[in-house]
């Protein structure tokens, strides 16, 4: 028979169906709301229309938000944007859209690997295949 | 002291050529005049942040402008520590490069 302290330690490990019910109630607002999720991440909810066409694709500046270092995640933002800028006026706005999108896709995988790296994931992943594989 | 790759020399030098007026954009587009080549902006922040984190590269908030949306640049310079990396690693090269026979390339 366990003792309670035991109990306590085993429940500790185990992710309570409330850690769910909150992830999912969370989704579901960010759904329905898409306004918070930009406003949670700090990037600029889509303005009317005729402006939009003028500002980066928020769903953009999104991933650069979600994949960046919270630290440098304006910058980079802001470098994505005055391109942006530049390929509307000399390129127009559809293909505008689309180098942006490009260059969103391009940038996350440098920025990702460094918020890995700052992270540790790197270390803790090798040392795990070290492990597996019997190298140690 | 530190190893520099390439990339990492050639922000560098870019910065060098930029300064004091160096940020993300401005380095992009050098990189592109001078080397050919079109790193992306996410690519020359990470080499920025790696050269910062070895104390080679400091920072310096600039002002912001409306077609950035508002957000502030970024500038950046090159440390002491920095220079003398840059320098070490030119030096190098050039000593590898230096009586090396290269055969002339026939286009």
């Amino acid at each position: 028979m366990k003792n309670k302290d035991t109990e306590r330690r085993d429940s500790d490990h185990l992710v309570k169906p409330s850690d769910h019910l909150r992830r999912g109630l969370w989704i579901g607002v960010t759904i329905l709301f898409p306004g918070l999720l930009f406003k949670v991440l700090k990037v600029k909810e889509p303005a009317a229309e005729e402006n939009a066409a003028l500002l980066p694709p928020p769903m953009g500046e999104a991933l650069v938000a979600l994949f960046c270092s919270k630290n440098r995640a304006r910058y980079v933002m802001g470098c994505l944007e005055e391109n942006f800028h530049e390929d509307i006026r000399t390129k127009g706005k559809r293909r505008a859209k689309l180098l942006y999108w490009a260059a969103v896709l391009r940038s996350i995988g440098p920025l990702l690997w460094v918020k890995l790296r700052r992270a540790g994931l790197i270390a803790l992943l090798v040392e795990i295949g070290r492990r597996w594989s019997g190298l140690s | 002291m530190d190893q520099i790759s390439q990339l990492e020399q050639f922000v560098m030098l870019a910065i060098l050529r930029l300064r004091p007026e160096a940020y993300g954009v401005a380095l992009q587009k050098e990189l592109k005049v001078r080397t050919g080549r079109e790193y992306s902006v996410g690519a020359i922040y990470a080499v920025l942040d790696k050269l910062e984190g070895k104390g080679f590269v400091k920072t310096k908030q600039g002002e912001a402008t409306p077609e950035r949306g508002g957000r502030a640049k970024l500038y950046f310079n090159l440390t002491g520590s920095g220079q003398s990396a840059l320098q070490a690693s030119l030096r190098a090269i050039d000593n590898l490069r230096t009586s090396t026979p290269l055969s002339p390339v026939l286009s």
